[in-house]
């Protein structure tokens, strides 16, 4: 293994995402919405050791952290050795989900099986692993917008998200969690600039505060080849939002979603055997071929999500190559050119 | 009107100075009629006891009947039958014939070739029965390999006298050269003469077929009546109980009836068979048994022979004859219900009447016969059962298996979704040691529905048992292996067939040549599956997302195993080794494609990965390293007052649900608050499978209070 890849994995409507440094033993998780598929990408690649770092406490980003780490601990094979996680969920309900796993998470810590950190920034980047050549590291958020969520607005926990960025041979990865334009301006421009983004909030609205970045500002600014986005089937929020779209697609920038929806063909559904069948390269799409226990009764429940380009994983050479699967002209771009109306194509 | 009787005394004289000698006849003509009229007049001169062998599932049972009332013995033969059965029955006759010479007629229908299956459920009844004759018959009609060795004597119809009476004589003997001899056109010359009061000319008589017509449409009702009766009961019926019939049917007197039975007999229209009674001659059943008056005729006899008996009575086993005969009818007129009340002596009846609905189901595809054979079948093991508590033998060890193997067969082709665990227990028992492990046919139906149910294992596992307990027939391999095979192959389970065909023993490579050729047929055009198996072999299968193709080439010493859609081919010395090694093929690369990062693969690589890994179904095939039995899932708990349940609501917005294990709580009831979050160890499909229920065992989450946690966290941000 010599490759440092970043595994953006399809959870549905949430994040996952792997970073496998060369030694492909030691990974860094980014955020975890599906325990079994972390766990299955773990076992799968014989991967022993893990770095957590959670974004935020939104429950799309944390709902298989804890189940995850329960896993790790109780597996001889693999090793959980810090997790970096804020607090910004705290105020939300006594009973949350947040509460509990950070409660799971500081019992953990206290018990001496992990080492709990909280995730921001200071003067420069907080590196995250480090190797030959390459770097994982924590650019957002600074820790006075943390000090200053704690303190103003706990309930806007988007605000505090962390960013990753992994580089290698000149080549950058951005990985970004919910966090708005606000907290993308204030990150240096230089640590803007990569070659693939995952794009925040998973094509969801970024403005919920006020910021002299626009949706093409942040784009123009990071200048990516490909856009990664995050995003479930049956999604409530009309993610991927146009807004996004419009602005990668003026950059001539590739975009990848890892679900198929609603917004880019009227039926989904029909569409899942095809995709299903193409979507292995990356991984086992554990999260499509495993039952699902019964569906619950609401409106969504029932329906099954679809994939689009599944799981993506981007990886970086010492060379300064990147090369990215599912790649460019194949056989995704064919499945998205059959939809009705897919939001990363110009279709005009 | 006569016939010349020439040399009828002279022939009559041969036989019984044979018979004297020590000689057995077996006596054989073109017109069995001539034989019965021959062995009947040697059985009064002997004074032998006649035995007119019937047809039918009872005709063992009825046989011995007629041998005990020929010997004045039917209530001690009654009575043995109930004990013991036929063969016990057989036995006791046997010691009682004291020198009495048996006369059998109709022999061949002892081996009743259209009972088929049935046949074989009395095999040893009827090789007691046929004993019995090899040894006391001293005279036979009709063919019977059993019985061979003895004299042949043919009865040449133009030796056999023929009076029909009207009254006058004339010579009818010019007829006979333009008619060859045949005895039953002669017959119907002469009645055609006597109804019709002419003769016709003997250079154009009338073909059989006209005449018999002509002839019926002549005949007086109540003659017409009696010949109907007659056939009907399609056995000898005693002068009384036709004198019964035909008054309730023409609604006529005693005096009638008896007139109208003198008038047959004069017409050479019915015979007496000694000591049984009266029987039609000639071939009137075309006319006779015309439709819509069968079952009517049946229900007359029926109440002709259930008026002949009071079953309560102490006396009944002396009309255990006319007890048989009055369940045959009932059961011919459809009234099942009065049939069931009369299985005094054995179940052989409603069992040929299942079997009748069943076959007849089979013809006409109409499931609700089905379910009326399988409501008989079970209703004469029930029947069975009361027996057995009574110390009776209703049913022998085969005939019980017969009928517990069918109750299932006809039950699962009845229902529309058969019961196939049911199926598969009842075929089990009918396999029993006790019952008929010998039975390959009962065997290949086992098998196969425990292929039908995946149970493939078992399946083969039953066969290779079957294999040593199906005694060596000529049959044995065709039924046990090529059947299997013909079967499978028809619900397009080629895999399967292919496991049959190469598992068992061949006694003979002849034997299912047909299944063989299709079977490979089968193989080379190829079969879609989503499950690619090998039985004893480990890890044995590959299950697949979508059916795909395999297909085989298959030469005289090596098979090509191939599967297009993964462009793998493999070669061996069989088939079956041939698939074992694509298995182990797909196994491997699809193991080493899931454990190796994309990354690392090269672009042709990285198309396979998608490939093997979008076809393949990883988790079935156990090819996921595996973890932990169980997972943890947050969630909350919820009670469904529907299926009176604690189900697990997970917390991760997918809306999964588990049942919970009542043994996942401490105590009787939860204390968990609807909104209250808990992890809960949840049963995985396999280990490191996906999760899929029920709940094993529920925790309270960490127990840390609010403020300390907020002390915690406060500290990391130091």
């Amino acid at each position: 293994m010599s490759s440092l890849s970043v595994f953006a994995l399809d959870v549905g409507q949430g994040d996952c995402t792997f970073i496998v440094p060369p030694d492909g033993r030691h990974a860094v998780l980014f955020d975890c919405n599906d325990a079994y598929v972390a766990e299955r990408f773990v076992a799968d690649h014989g991967i022993d050791r893990i770095t957590i770092v959670v974004s935020h406490l939104d429950n799309d980003h944390i709902a298989g952290l804890r189940p995850f780490v329960r896993w790790c601990l109780l597996e001889p094979e693999v090793e959980v050795d810090r997790v970096f996680v804020a607090r910004d969920r705290l105020e939300l309900g006594r009973r949350s989900e947040a509460r509990e796993l950070l409660k799971y998470l500081v019992s953990e810590h206290e018990a001496g099986r992990l080492e709990l950190l909280a995730p921001h920034r200071e003067e420069e980047p907080r590196p995250i692993l480090r190797g030959d050549g390459w770097s994982i590291d924590l650019v957002l958020p600074w820790y006075a917008r943390v000090l200053a969520a704690n303190v103003c607005a706990p309930e806007k926990t988007n605000s505090v998200s962390a960013v990753l960025r992994v580089t290698r041979g000149g080549r950058a990865v951005v990985v970004g969690g919910d966090a708005p334009l606000v907290a993308w301006a204030s990150l240096e421009s230089g640590l803007r600039r990569a070659d693939v983004v995952r794009t925040p909030h998973h094509g969801g609205l970024l403005d919920d505060e006020p910021s002299a970045l626009t949706y093409e500002d942040l784009y123009q600014s990071i200048g990516p080849k490909l856009a990664i986005v995050s995003v479930g089937t049956w999604n409530g929020h009309k993610h991927p939002r146009a807004v996004h779209l419009d602005a990668i697609r003026s950059r001539s920038c590739r975009t990848s979603c890892t679900q198929l929806t609603p917004r880019c063909t009227e039926n989904p559904e029909r569409h899942r055997a095809d995709a299903l069948l193409r979507v292995g390269g990356v991984v086992y799409p554990y999260r499509h071929r495993t039952p699902d226990g019964t569906p619950s009764n609401s409106a969504h429940g029932a329906r099954r999500e679809v994939p689009c380009a599944g799981s993506v994983v981007v990886w970086l050479e010492a060379d300064g190559s990147l090369e990215v699967e599912p790649a460019g002209g194949g056989w995704h771009e064919h499945f998205v050119h059959t939809l009705e109306t897919p939001l990363c194509v110009d279709t005009d | 009107m006569r016939v010349q009787r020439a040399k009828v005394d002279e022939l009559l004289n041969t036989s019984l100075a044979r018979l004297t000698a020590g000689e057995k006849l077996g006596l054989t003509s073109s017109d069995p009629e001539s034989a019965a009229d021959l062995a009947r007049a040697i059985c009064v001169d002997q004074k032998g006891v006649w035995v007119r062998v019937p047809s039918g599932p009872d005709r063992l049972v009825a046989t011995t009947f007629m041998i005990a009332r020929g010997l004045g013995r039917l209530p001690w033969t009654a009575q043995r039958i109930r004990q013991g059965g036929v063969i016990s029955a057989v036995e006791d006759i046997e010691h009682c014939l004291d020198g009495r010479a048996l006369f059998v007629h109709g022999v061949g229908a002892l081996h009743e070739p259209t009972l088929d299956e049935l046949s074989s459920v009395y095999e040893n009844e009827e090789r007691a029965l046929g004993a019995l004759f090899r040894d006391h018959a001293a005279v036979t009609t009709g063919p019977f390999r059993a019985l061979e060795g003895r004299s042949r004597l043919r009865a040449d119809p133009d030796l056999v006298p023929l009076r029909l009476s009207n009254g006058h004589d004339q010579d009818l003997s010019e007829y006979w050269d333009t008619i060859d001899g045949d005895r039953e056109h002669l017959s119907l010359i002469a009645l055609d003469a006597i109804l019709n009061a002419k003769l016709p000319d003997p250079a154009d008589v009338a073909e059989k077929r006209t005449l018999r017509g002509r002839v019926w449409a002549c005949l007086p009702r109540d003659i017409r009546l009696l010949l109907s009766i007659l056939d009907a009961h399609d056995r000898p019926l005693p002068g009384r109980l036709l004198k019964t019939a035909l008054r309730a049917l023409g609604e006529i007197s005693s005096d009638e009836a008896r007139a109208a039975m003198k008038r047959a007999r004069e017409w050479n229209l019915t015979a007496e068979e000694p000591g049984l009674g009266l029987t039609s001659v000639g071939v009137w059943s075309s006319l006779t048994l015309q439709a819509g008056g069968v079952a009517r005729l049946h229900r007359v006899l029926g109440e002709a022979f259930s008026a002949s008996f009071d079953l309560e009575s102490a006396q009944i086993d002396g009309c255990a004859d006319a007890v048989l005969e009055a369940q045959r009818h009932w059961i011919a007129a459809g009234d099942t219900q009065r049939a069931v009340g009369l299985s005094r002596y054995g179940a052989e009846l409603l069992i040929g009447h299942a079997r009748r609905l069943s076959l007849g189901a089979k013809r006409a595809a109409n499931p609700g016969l089905f379910g009326q054979a399988a409501g008989l079948y079970s209703k004469v093991l029930e029947l069975d059962d009361t027996a057995e508590r009574e110390d009776i033998r209703l049913l022998g060890p085969r005939a019980r298996a017969y009928a517990t193997h069918y109750l299932h067969y006809n039950q699962a082709r009845s229902d529309q979704v058969p019961n196939l665990p049911e199926t598969e227990r009842g075929f089990q028992r009918a396999v029993q040691p006790r019952m008929w492990p010998e039975h390959a046919v009962f065997h290949s139906r086992l098998a196969l529905v425990q292929f039908y149910q995946g149970r493939r294992g078992p399946a083969l596992a039953t066969l290779r048992r079957a294999d040593q307990q199906v005694p060596a027939h000529r049959d044995k391999t065709r039924k046990l292996r090529a059947r299997t095979v013909d079967r499978l192959l028809r619900r397009g389970r080629v895999l399967e067939a292919l496991h049959v065909w190469e598992d068992l023993h061949v006694e003979s490579i002849a034997q299912g040549r047909d299944a063989q050729d299709a079977l490979h047929d089968a193989l080379t055009k190829g079969w879609q599956t989503r499950l690619l198996w090998v039985e004893g072999f480990s890890p044995s299968s590959v299950y697949f997302h979508e059916p795909v193709a395999i297909r085989m080439n298959i030469g005289k010493s090596r098979a090509v195993a191939i599967l297009d859609a993964l462009e793998l081919t493999q070669r061996s010395g069989t088939p079956l080794e041939a698939l074992t090694a694509l298995i182990e093929t797909v196994r491997a690369e699809t193991g080493r494609l899931l454990r190796t990062l994309t990354p690392e693969l090269g672009p042709a690589e990285r198309m396979r990965k998608r490939t093997f890994l979008g076809m393949v179904d990883v988790v079935r095939s156990e090819l996921t390293p595996a973890t932990a039995m169980t997972a943890e899932v947050i969630g909350r708990i919820r009670w469904d007052i529907t299926e009176a349940a604690y189900f697990l609501t997970a917390a991760d917005g997918r809306g999964r649900e588990y049942k919970v294990e009542s043994t996942a709580f401490d105590g009787p009831f939860p204390s968990f608050s609807a909104d209250e979050l808990v992890a809960a160890q949840v049963r995985r499909a396999g280990p490191g499978g996906p999760v899929v229920g029920p709940v094993e065992s529920i925790d309270r989450l960490a127990d840390l209070d609010d403020e300390a946690l907020d002390h915690a966290l406060e500290k990391l941000l130091e």
